[in-house]
């Protein structure tokens, strides 16, 4: 179990990381354009994504935030990462967990987990697109 | 001795209550089964539930060593013998699942509604209990219309059904790898997309269940 809790960490410092490299790196402007004018609603029907997570990040690419997306993960990951030392603290006293931070964590985890997906299923269209253009 | 026997019942109170509640787990209470003892064992339709979900978490938790292994491979090169060996461990931990799920739903098909249990299922206030607990509203109003109608058999035959599609979409993926070559990365996004819809499906489902029992 003590796993856990640094798995949380390493988490959380290569988010940490890779945020901090972003914001000294200037954008590609022809991708943050691409971003801007990209058909958000077309590609979530297209592949029947999940709307709500969808949207906030659809949100964020339409005014070419893009250090935004890893700055939410970056976040997300603090969160896990908090709620995994909860659980680490039952475990430790030999206590099971309380089911409701497990189905918490689970839901983060997972909205956080598609976020991310998400993303990189968009920059991923968008590079063939640059690319073959 | 006395204050032994008492932290023992308490032990043992605890354990037997906290166990099984993290997919579609409760759903037993909807139904006059035999045994309606906390074990387990006295109750094969729980037993069914948790072997079901312990067989479908275990092929979603290989399923993500897979895609760690995929996401790693930019860096350090592709071993088609590893992967061949967690798709074959996700394969079959899905199929142990789907049959867990049917024998469930034969079993539950002869097995009459615990009718004070369904009939607390329609009244059960859904978009308040979504509210308060942040659950996803595209899933759980999948699972709200099932319940609502007291179609609690309904809803392991939705996740009987997602894993026949999970199973069809591994398939591909085995295909790929079998001959070595690195499978196509929108069926992997897909299959995760399936796996987190049928995931938090029976999540909510034993929210749900554990709030009305």
């Amino acid at each position: 179990m003590k796993n856990l809790s640094s798995l949380g960490m390493i988490m959380l410092f290569t988010s940490m990381t890779l945020f901090g490299l972003a914001s000294i790196t200037p954008y590609n402007t022809s991708c943050i354009y691409a971003l801007q004018s990209f058909n958000y609603d077309e590609f979530r029907e297209k592949y029947q994504l999940n709307r709500i997570i969808f949207s906030k990040l659809a949100s964020l690419l339409r005014c070419g935030d893009f250090t935004s997306v890893y700055q939410e993960i970056y976040q997300k990951t603090g969160k896990i990462s908090r709620l995994l030392h909860v659980v680490k603290a039952s475990i430790d006293k030999d206590i099971f967990p309380e089911i409701p931070v497990l189905w918490e964590i689970n839901q983060v985890y997972f909205d956080s987990y598609l976020f991310g997906q998400y993303a990189a299923m968009i920059f991923s269209n968008i590079k063939y697109k640059i690319n073959h253009k | 001795m006395t204050k032994t026997s008492l932290i023992l019942v308490l032990t043992l109170f605890v354990s037997i209550t906290v166990f099984g509640v993290v997919f579609g787990n409760h759903g037993d209470s909807g139904y006059n089964s035999s045994g309606d003892g906390y074990n387990a064992i006295d109750n094969p339709l729980r037993t069914l539930i948790i072997t079901g979900a312990s067989h479908f978490i275990k092929s979603y938790s290989l399923f993500q060593q897979f895609l760690n292994k995929i996401e790693l491979a930019e860096l350090y090169g592709v071993n088609y013998d590893e992967l061949r060996g967690i798709i074959n461990d996700t394969l079959a931990n899905i199929e142990n699942a789907r049959t867990d799920y049917y024998d469930f739903m034969k079993l539950a098909s002869v097995t009459p509604y615990n009718e004070s249990f369904i009939a607390a299922l329609e009244p059960f206030d859904y978009d308040g209990f979504r509210e308060k607990n942040h659950l996803n509203a595209i899933i759980f109003s999948k699972l709200a219309a099932l319940l609502k109608n007291g179609d609690l058999t309904g809803v392991y035959q939705e996740i009987y059904q997602k894993t026949g599609e999970i199973s069809l979409f591994l398939h591909i993926v085995k295909a790929s790898v079998d001959k070595d070559m690195f499978p196509g990365i929108p069926v992997l996004w897909e299959i995760n997309q399936v796996y987190f819809n049928s995931y938090f499906f029976g999540q909510y489902a034993a929210m749900v269940f554990n709030e009305v029992k």
